[in-house]
């Protein structure tokens, strides 16, 4: 009794979300010709990652972000704003989040729910020949140990803040306390001994800390605060009595110390990977 | 325009003066009794570290509050997501943030802009497929030297009181992997600041982190979730404890006393499919995905666990337990017990011994309620009504919660907690959703509906917390989705959806006044009090997006105006 009182009211509550009435037997039509194995993984990877009560709902119905189905959108322009999302809106963009396979997919469920039904996205490269361009290049795939080696420099679980990620961006992952990674050490010895001529004692009051410096100018003083993780991004006005001087006792092998040899070996194995 | 706001049931009354009776002594002459009233300013999200939300203030009282006027009106100049924030308010200055992590300095008698600071984003932060757009700012936490506050990037910034300039941020973690961000306000604890974050609908590992509020450095976190090898880590299955979100969202207490931190967390992910994670032939009784869904205390100079009490073992509804934490001293069975007061999206309102974790009792204040048959004597969930994997199935309240995440408010005159209560119920579909790092992860979806037979949505209770009687009940038609204030001028305020700011007896629930300002209500008024003269805050602006949104569906044909901007209301000038 209450369930089909629900669905009534819920009836009213989808018109205000969608802004129009949705003609149930379209949509009907369209989901019979999602039955393709694309279209199903599609539909997977559409329900774990657009279909939420924020998003866009389940079979793209709507939620708190517009209906997708029965729209009348064409294959590019689904493409597009899939591909790049939407400027100033919650909506951004999935190009670099899912693989090329995935894309494919999400891309043919979404063109399935507006009707079309053979869109012919190119399945290793769906945006190819669509004239889409796309800001920054997605992760290159990896396997054995490089992509081992990945996983343990963002690895949130068993390092935790002694990550390689909490200081170094990789791959657009990261906070930038470091400068990028240009130069990839050869040895994990290498990589515990690394100079670190960049790290500068800043003496604060009667307090001495080492330091990234990022600005010095009329206004103060900015840098990253290294005496623990993660690091803090001070600002110290230029009326504060501050000194900087070269060099300072923090050492990299103390911030590696949660890596085994052989996980940062891995760790090592990726970072040339993505310089390759 | 007409006001929906129902006029109040006389009948209650009489149950409100037979309470009087009864408890005053016990509630007011306790000796040394935690005391979480606020004074000429409103340091603290909560008011107090106790959340009481009641200023001590009763230059305007019942007698006088017909006579409140506007006293001055900012616009924020951010507009588009209405303003949920809670004004802090210290030493004639008003602090307050805007959904895109603004903050403004005002002086808190004329409105003035004294400084103003804008939040730098990351770019693309937000990671695709997770909550982590979802924009609001709850509020700032003020320490001696900084006005702090979490950002969309998943950042705790803290900036001068008297400059606005930017001294220290911290990235608390990276919003491009863990798909979370900090909308609450966070909580001064002696020289730490302590902040959560959002993230629990997803597949993350929720924590708490303190950090130095002078410096930004790091003193402890304590993650929601065991990891391997801690008590509680055999509560989930496999590798579902990466996944299982739990992220404390709200804004917490403390008590000097004790010296313990008390947080809500969050649900258990994926919301509404628990198969993944509940461990081969552990009962609901042993805890199930701890510690999510739970009343947390920790010890303020660690971090560690010293007890806690999970609410909804193995959460299936998405009923977080994020909440607030009243923590309030009263006398039951003749006996002066340390309490706290906890209220958990399903409506119902745990009482807890501070102390130890003690279950002292529980009771429903939603007046539609199937997700559970009733509570048993130990706080066991009874008769629980659970999803099913590609069935849809029917439960009250819904996944935005008998209560949304606004605030309750306490007052020790009355010994009465007074919370709005949405009467929603929600069609929930589950599957068996894969979790991927930072993403949203909900297994499975819901709609809401309005429960069949009802004419009113919403209503603002008097509830008391001991005995769990309803002492007055005022119906609204729509939901309530700002906090409450209550004030020892025997007043509660609170505001609606259609812009009205009101006022009621905190005895009888009497509607003595109420201005219509202009836009819905989504945040939290205070009271605080300049060179002897009372003033009222209301942020005004409905939250147009996510749950408001969904509020607002129901209605169709009612416009819940946006806006951002904070009122201000005092009494006139005596000629």
């Amino acid at each position: 009794m209450m369930k089909n009182s629900m669905k009534r009211t819920l009836k009213g509550a989808l018109l205000v979300f969608m802004g129009l009435a949705v003609n149930a037997t379209l949509c009907t039509t369209f989901a019979a010709s999602l039955d393709d194995p694309v279209s199903q993984r599609g539909e997977e990877i559409y329900r774990t990652t657009c279909s939420n009560s924020f998003c866009h709902g389940p079979g793209g119905i709507a939620a708190s972000a517009p209906r997708l189905a029965a729209r009348g959108f064409d294959a590019l322009y689904i493409a597009s704003v899939t591909a790049n999302g939407v400027p100033d809106t919650q909506m951004v963009g999935f190009a670099n989040a899912l693989s090329s396979e995935d894309l494919n997919a999400v891309l043919t469920y979404v063109a399935g729910l507006n009707g079309i039904t053979n869109p012919q996205f190119t399945p290793d490269n769906p945006l190819a020949g669509l004239g889409i361009e796309v800001a920054n290049p997605k992760r290159i795939p990896l396997a054995g140990v490089e992509q081992e080696g990945r996983e343990l420099f963002f690895d949130a679980y068993g390092k935790g803040l002694a990550r390689c990620s909490i200081c170094h961006e990789v791959e657009g992952i990261g906070i930038p306390v470091a400068a990028p990674i240009l130069n990839v050490p050869a040895t994990v010895r290498a990589l515990r001994n690394l100079e670190t001529p960049v790290v500068q004692t800043v003496h604060l009051g009667d307090e001495d800390m080492p330091a990234v410096i990022l600005a010095q100018g009329i206004s103060g003083t900015l840098f990253y605060d290294l005496t623990a993780v993660p690091p803090v991004m001070r600002t110290i006005p230029a009326e504060v009595s501050l000194s900087i001087s070269e060099g300072s006792a923090w050492e990299h092998v103390d911030w590696i110390g949660a890596y085994s040899t052989a996980e940062l070996e891995k760790v090592l194995a990726f970072l040339r990977a993505i310089r390759r | 325009m007409t006001r929906t706001f129902y006029n109040l049931r006389h009948h209650s009354r009489h149950l409100l003066y037979l309470f009087l009776l009864i408890t005053p002594p016990s509630v007011l002459s306790q000796q040394g009794a935690l005391d979480g009233a606020t004074g000429a300013d409103w340091p603290s999200y909560g008011g107090s570290q106790a959340a009481w939300r009641y200023s001590g203030l009763d230059q305007i009282n019942r007698s006088n509050v017909h006579q409140l006027r506007p006293a001055w009106v900012f616009n924020t100049d951010d507009y588009g997501d209405g303003l949920t924030s809670t004004p802090i308010v210290i030493d004639g200055v008003m602090y307050i943030s805007t959904k895109s992590n603004w903050i403004y300095a005002l002086d808190a008698a004329s409105g003035e802009v004294l400084w103003k600071y804008e939040h730098t984003f990351r770019p693309d932060f937000v990671k695709p497929g997770s909550a982590g757009a979802f924009v609001q700012s709850r509020g700032v936490a003020v320490s001696e030297n900084h006005v702090i506050m979490g950002t969309l990037d998943h950042a705790l910034v803290a900036v001068d009181r008297q400059t606005g300039r930017e001294a220290w941020k911290v990235y608390v973690d990276d919003s491009r992997q863990c798909g979370c961000n900090i909308l609450s306000a966070p909580l001064i604890v002696k020289d730490m600041v302590i902040v959560g974050q959002n993230g629990g609908d997803g597949a993350f590992r929720g924590y708490l982190t303190a950090f130095d509020a002078e410096t930004g450095r790091f003193r402890w976190r304590f993650h929601v979730i065991p990891g391997p090898g801690e008590p509680g880590h055999d509560s989930w299955k496999g590798d579902s404890w990466k996944y299982g979100g739990g992220a404390p969202w709200m804004t917490g207490s403390y008590d000097p006393e004790l010296n313990l931190v008390y947080w809500g967390t969050g649900n258990a992910a994926g919301d509404f499919y628990s198969g993944d994670r509940t461990p081969d032939g552990r009962a609901d009784e042993d805890g199930i995905n701890l510690y999510t869904a739970s009343v947390i205390a920790l010890h303020a100079d660690t971090g560690e666990l010293a007890w806690h009490y999970q609410e909804v073992p193995r959460d299936v509804w998405d009923f977080d337990s994020a909440y607030e934490v009243i923590l309030m001293d009263r006398e039951i069975n003749g006996r002066d017990r340390k309490i706290l007061a906890h209220m958990n999206k399903s409506g119902v309102l745990f009482v807890l011994d501070r102390s130890n974790g003690e279950y002292l009792g529980a009771f429903s204040t939603t007046e539609v309620s199937t997700w559970i048959t009733g509570i048993g004597e130990n706080g066991e969930l009874l008769g629980r009504k659970e999803p099913k994997l590609g069935e849809t199935v029917n439960v009250c309240p819904t996944p935005l919660g008998g209560r949304g995440w606004n605030q309750m408010a306490y007052s020790p005159r009355t010994g009465l907690l007074y919370s709005p209560t949405i009467e929603f119920c929600t069609d929930i579909t589950a599957n068996d959703q894969e979790a991927r790092e930072g993403n949203f992860y909900s297994s499975g979806g819901f709609i809401n509906g309005l429960p069949e037979g009802r004419e009113s949505y919403g209503h603002l209770d008097a509830w008391d917390p001991v005995t769990g009687e309803r002492v007055w009940s005022v119906p609204s038609q729509f939901a309530l989705m700002a906090s409450i204030l209550t004030t020892a001028g025997d007043l509660v305020f609170t505001g609606d959806p259609e812009g009205w700011f009101l006022a009621f007896d905190a005895l009888s629930g009497e509607l003595l006044w109420q201005f219509q300002t202009g836009a819905g209500h989504r945040g939290s008024s205070v009271a605080y009090a300049i060179d002897g003269k009372q003033f009222f805050a209301t942020p005004v602006g409905w939250q147009s997006s996510l749950n408001a949104g969904m509020v607002s569906a129901l209605f169709p044909g009612k416009t819940f105006r946006s806006g951002s901007a904070m009122m201000v209301f005092t009494l006139p000038e005596m000629p």
